[in-house]
């Protein structure tokens, strides 16, 4: 039996699908091509890996914090990944070490950037930048700016294979972290003590929570979320880019809140993100069928992300009084 | 205490990545051409013999970050060593302010020639002035700049995209070819793009049957090309033919294709990326105009040492193309390489 | 034809989704005087002068002011009017100066239209001047202390000419020389001819400052008494209609305290005390007293973990224990409810229950998830045992009035089983039918066998609840008297002058 939410989050969440459902028709309406099965199988494909990326974004946002560093971490740890599969020659040997050795990676830029934050309190705007900088300085330096080609078949399935046909292998990742996260967020210790430390931290630390701890492991998890995107992303494109990921943050941000997270921290939710991630994948698909310019795209895509949370305000403010 | 055994750790973390990275630029570790990488600001001494009056040739890159641009580097620094110059070479990280500053240090260092592939037409202008005001001569490379150069070592990219496009009617059949073909574009007021699209667009335009939808700008990145083609798989009919700006996106499109059953679809692009033209060779891409950056390369220290010599150069000196397909793919196939080489 | 009532409201009536703050109160205010107007937390106060002020618009009733009905309902209208409010959150601009504080939105201007400046300045410190306060007009306010802000605010009202001057809660945040100061000041303006309706918890200043009083309750008018004609526990008693004089002859009987010490601080040093000696046995009340500074808080620091003991020792059972941090002290079984509630104790926008099981989550976890219902039904079980007044446990605790908050808080350490526990203030800000509650609650914990440290301000208080008092002066601890021996006469010197006569 779940505990029911206050009323205020119930009221964010559907505004999420009432949203969802606007779009939707709006886009049927103006393609065709929209509400198809492929399409839509498409749209999970393409929105996985910006979703996990998201994922990390909402439990540091939560937390009260941020972190700039997610789309330059995945594109590091997408090139170390790279680097040892093309070493062992997209042996599954290769495979499993690059994949371990990414997410090691990341997982120490995410205890540097954590702990930074938390031990030395720096602010996380500022630390969060400056990783991501050296992580993208990182990435550039691994092959001198040079892609990482060839990396085999067998490498390509982890990122870019599907099941059933159709459906995106990342895809089912992307479903699979969300669930996992929203019951730790939920049923475990940890989970719940990110939103007391994102309400008010010294409250938290008051109460005899490890506010320090749990900032660096939530860093840490961040990281590693972005890592793994890295790897997929990797996959996918068959190639190691030392510029992906390039303003995956800022769409990251943008999906938590519309998500429902508030940059404040203690209120967030991963589902929320899910569809927040979702509905911004929708506004490109949407744009690329009916084939606005791409300088439209950007000026309608920030337009439309404010009117969406203009939205969400202006229906629970409306609802609850 | 405790304090001091976490700054002691995170120390140790943070030299760690560094010296991870660091052991990443090995040279075996990537598919770099001929073995070298290419670091900013590395200078290549001239052979032992040919020690008094040896030029130095200052390079602007305009970026590394993608094969193309990267590779430039590293061929103009080998060949410039091979002829006996001093080669000192930078990056501007797409930065026209970088460049500038970029050319100012070469100017500084000492450089008898300037070899320049600008970030855009318009802006190192600052850096060009100071060259012409110290009397150092400027061959642009790749792309061009309004003035003061003295030579441009490029490519016709027009001429490419229309090879291509006459290359692909063939392949489609002639004359009488019909059914819609998807552009994926590069980067947005990029002259380099808008010449191959009129190439390209010259090309099919003589077919009434052929018409061209076009993608939003992927800036030359694989990963914005996959979701453009798929959406545009999906919004339109009757696709017969893929054209990207350039290899690494075409690449991208050609993946869609493969996932999503369109077998029959052709996939063009232009830039003779080794990656493509080994796909050709295997099925599953179908042509592509080389744009090899060693010859470019080659050839801009070649016109540079003949402006040192005391000789004019032509104010374009064309690198030259060719275009390949299955036909001739085994001559140009070569995993070794980066990108499809005319030199031989 | 004058009215000799400045202002009368008839028949209010406010009404929100659920609850109705007010119903049918008359209130009147005769000219020129100071009318005190009090009431439990919840009894409307707040919300009637929020009609009065045009905050809130009235469901019902008439409100008139100098002889003619009210009927804009703007704020910037009843401003005009002459009736002005200084909230309890003063509003100025700190980084203004006192002048331009003043004179916000009512400039004095050039024949240009630009704003002149020298005037400005010259009748702020006239104003200040005329107030016998000292306070420099072209101060920035964030260089004030709380007690000339608080000055500011006044002379805001008097800039606009206030005819009616409405003050809530003023002297919680004031020392008692700068009441004093207050206290002058409101008499100063009685006898330019402004009427002052004052607010406060603090029962005592009634009686220095007020003519007549008015008592709501839940909504509703009470009573409304000369000053002279009522008695302070007749208040307490109008206000929550609760008989207290039956309850303070029950708590004043001394009863026996245990052999048992469960805490014990010998020569305890930290960044602000030294030389503390205190024990702490099974079901005693120790009390802290001091005036601000004297390092009361920063006792309960050290034994919860957040001020590093730099000499001496503490003892739990007679075995000395190095806390170094609250989840040290957790285990210990110590329990800290902070000075301030909002900012250390709660995370406000958490709902109720999630408040409550901060400290204790882990006990509700059962096969690696956290069972709600096991925690649903712990909570209310509290929410019913602690009578926390709230629409349900899922409300935002932000919502709460302070004294539900502070339940709240005592509950978390309820549930976590402490057996020390350590109360910093915990009535501050509290209303009086609150405040009875806590008190009992204090007496049932002890009932229970808990210990308990309390740090208060309000001696009446401790003399009430303590068995033992400590009083602490700069830091170190001068004198401990035992309930038998209390007097407050010599705790309250002793706290001021810093020893013992």
């Amino acid at each position: 039996m779940k505990t029911k939410m206050n009323v205020n989050q119930i009221i964010k969440k559907y505004n999420l699908i009432f949203l969802l459902v606007v779009f939707i028709i709006i886009s049927t309406i103006l393609s065709p091509s929209f509400l198809t099965l492929n399409n839509f199988l498409n749209l999970l494909q393409q929105a996985s890996i910006p979703g996990i990326v998201a994922l990390g974004m909402t439990l540091v946002i939560i937390l009260g914090g941020i972190d700039l560093s997610v789309g330059s971490v995945l594109a590091f740890s997408g090139m170390i990944v790279s680097m040892v599969v093309f070493r062992f020659q997209g042996s599954a040997v290769g495979i499993l070490a690059g994949c371990l050795t990414g997410l090691v990676v990341s997982a120490i830029m995410g205890l540097v950037t954590g702990g930074l934050i938390s031990y030395f309190k720096l602010p996380d705007f500022i630390a969060s930048l400056a990783m991501m900088e050296i992580a993208r300085g990182a990435a550039l330096l691994t092959t001198s700016g040079n892609p990482v080609f060839n990396l085999g078949d067998a490498f390509h399935v982890i990122g870019g294979g599907f099941v059933f046909g159709k459906l995106a292998i990342s895809a089912i990742f992307w479903v699979i972290l969300t669930v996992i996260l929203a019951l730790v967020l939920k049923y475990s210790i940890f989970g719940r003590t990110l939103f007391a430390i994102g309400g008010n931290r010294e409250a938290a630390r008051l109460s005899g929570i490890k506010t320090k701890r749990n900032y660096v492991v939530t860093y840490v998890l961040c990281a590693m979320l972005s890592g793994f995107a890295g790897i997929l992303t990797a996959s996918w494109m068959s190639t190691g880019q030392p510029t992906a990921g390039t303003g995956y943050e800022l769409d990251a941000i943008a999906a938590s809140v519309i998500g429902g997270a508030s940059l404040s921290g203690g209120v967030g939710s991963v589902t929320g993100t899910f569809g927040g991630v979702f509905l911004l994948q929708i506004l490109t698909n949407i744009f690329n069928l009916v084939g606005l310019p791409s300088y439209y795209q950007r000026i309608a895509k920030g337009g439309i992300i404010i009117l969406a949370l203009l939205l969400n305000k202006f229906v629970s403010k409306s609802k609850v009084k | 205490m405790k304090k001091n055994k976490l700054v002691m750790t995170l120390t140790l973390v943070l030299v760690m990545v560094m010296m991870l990275s660091a052991c990443g630029s090995e040279p075996s570790d990537t598919a770099a051409n001929n073995g070298s990488s290419g670091t900013e600001g590395s200078t290549t001494g001239g052979t032992e013999g040919e020690a008094e009056g040896t030029f130095t040739i200052g390079f602007s890159n305009c970026s590394q970050d993608t094969p193309f641009f990267a590779n430039m580097t590293p061929i103009i620094e080998e060949y410039g060593k091979g002829k006996g110059v001093e080669v000192i070479s930078l990056n501007a990280d797409n930065d026209v302010s970088k460049q500038n500053k970029d050319i100012q240090d070469l100017l500084s260092r000492g450089i008898d020639i300037l070899i320049i592939n600008p970030v855009n037409e318009d802006g190192p202008s600052a850096g060009i002035e100071a060259c012409n005001n110290a009397g150092v001569p400027v061959v642009t490379v790749d792309k061009n700049i309004k003035k003061g150069n003295d030579a441009w070592v490029g490519r016709d990219n027009k001429e490419m995209g229309r090879l291509v496009g006459e290359r692909l009617i063939e392949l489609l059949g002639g004359d009488s070819a019909a059914g819609t073909i998807l552009e994926i574009q590069g980067t947005a007021g990029s002259t380099t793009m808008m010449d191959r699209r009129d190439g390209f667009h010259e090309a099919i335009d003589k077919v009434s049957g052929l018409k061209i939808v076009q993608s939003s700008y992927c800036d030359y990145d694989r990963s914005k090309a996959i979701p453009a083609t798929q959406d545009l798989l999906q919004a339109n009919k009757d696709v017969v033919a893929i054209f990207g700006h350039n290899d690494d996106m075409a690449m991208g499109a050609a993946q869609v294709c493969k996932e999503q059953n369109f077998e029959n679809v052709l996939v063009c692009g232009v830039d003779g990326l080794m990656e493509a033209v080994l796909k050709i060779e295997e099925g599953g891409y179908d042509c592509t105009a080389s744009n090899d950056p060693v010859l470019l390369g080659q050839t801009a220290v070649d016109t540079a040492l003949k402006i040192l010599g005391g000789e004019k150069a032509d104010a374009f000196v064309d690198a030259g193309t060719v275009v390949i397909d299955k036909s001739n793919v085994a001559e140009y196939a070569d995993s070794s390489l980066d990108f499809a080489t005319m030199v031989k | 034809m004058q009215n000799e009532n400045i202002l009368e409201m008839r028949k209010i009536d406010k009404v929100f989704p659920g609850v109705k703050a007010l119903e049918q109160v008359d209130f009147s205010v005769k000219r020129g005087e100071v009318h005190c107007l009090i009431g439990a937390n919840g009894a409307g106060k707040s919300t009637l002068m929020k009609v009065l002020s045009s905050a809130y618009t009235e469901d019902g009733g008439e409100v008139f002011f100098d002889g003619k009905i009210l009927k804009s309902h703007s704020t910037d209208e009843r401003r005009k009017e002459g009736i002005a409010v200084i909230y309890q959150e003063l509003s100025l601009f700190h980084e203004l100066t006192v002048g331009e504080n003043v004179y916000m939105n009512y400039y004095p201007k050039t024949r240009l239209k630009c704003v002149d400046w020298k005037k400005l300045f010259q009748d702020t410190q006239a104003l200040a001047d005329s107030l016998n306060i000292k306070i420099n007009a072209s101060s920035q306010v964030s260089e004030l202390n709380i007690g000339q802000r608080q000055l500011t605010e006044i002379m805001k009202a008097l800039a606009c000419n206030a005819k009616l001057i409405v003050m809530d809660e003023p002297s919680s945040t004031l020392s008692q020389s700068e009441f004093e100061i207050l206290v002058r000041v409101i008499k100063d303006l009685k006898e330019k001819g402004i009427t002052i309706i004052y607010i406060s918890h603090h029962l005592e200043e009634l009686f220095t400052v007020g003519d007549r009083i008015t008592v709501l309750r839940d909504g509703k008018f009470v009573t409304c008494k000369n000053i002279d004609d009522i008695t302070e526990d007749q208040l307490v008693e109008y206000m929550t209609g609760i008989n207290i004089s039956q309850i303070q002859r029950d708590e004043s009987e001394i009863h026996e305290v245990s052999e048992d010490k469960v805490l014990e601080l010998s020569h305890m040093y930290n960044h602000k005390v030294s030389d503390i000696n205190l024990s702490l046995h099974k079901a005693e009340v120790v009390g802290l007293y001091g005036l601000v500074g004297a390092g009361r808080t920063e006792v309960l620091q050290s034994i919860f973990g957040l001020a590093p003991v730099t000499a001496g020792e503490i003892r739990i059972h007679e075995k000395k224990v190095t806390i170094k941090n609250p989840q040290d002290a957790i285990r210990h079984k110590i329990g800290l409810t902070p000075e301030n509630r909002k900012t250390q104790g709660l995370v406000l926008i958490l709902p109720v229950w999630e408040n409550m099981t901060l400290v204790s989550l882990a006990k509700f976890k059962a096969g690696g998830r956290i069972n709600y219902r096991k925690i649903n039904a712990e909570c209310d079980g509290y929410k019913e045992k602690l009578k926390i007044k709230t629409p349900s446990i899922q409300t935002v605790t932000r919502n709460l009035s302070g004294g539900n908050q502070q339940k709240v808080i005592l509950s978390k350490w309820l549930m976590q089983d402490c057996d020390i526990l350590l109360l910093d203030e915990p009535t501050q800000g509290i209303d009086v039918v609150a405040k009875e509650e806590i008190y009992n609650l204090i007496r049932e914990m002890t009932a229970m066998g808990k210990s308990i440290i309390v740090v208060s301000s309000e001696l009446t208080e401790l003399l009430r609840i303590c068995d033992n008092i400590h009083v602490m002066y700069d830091g170190k601890q001068i004198m401990s008297s035992n309930k038998a021996n209390f007097n407050q006469e010599q705790i309250l010197h002793a706290s001021v002058i810093g020893r013992t006569v």
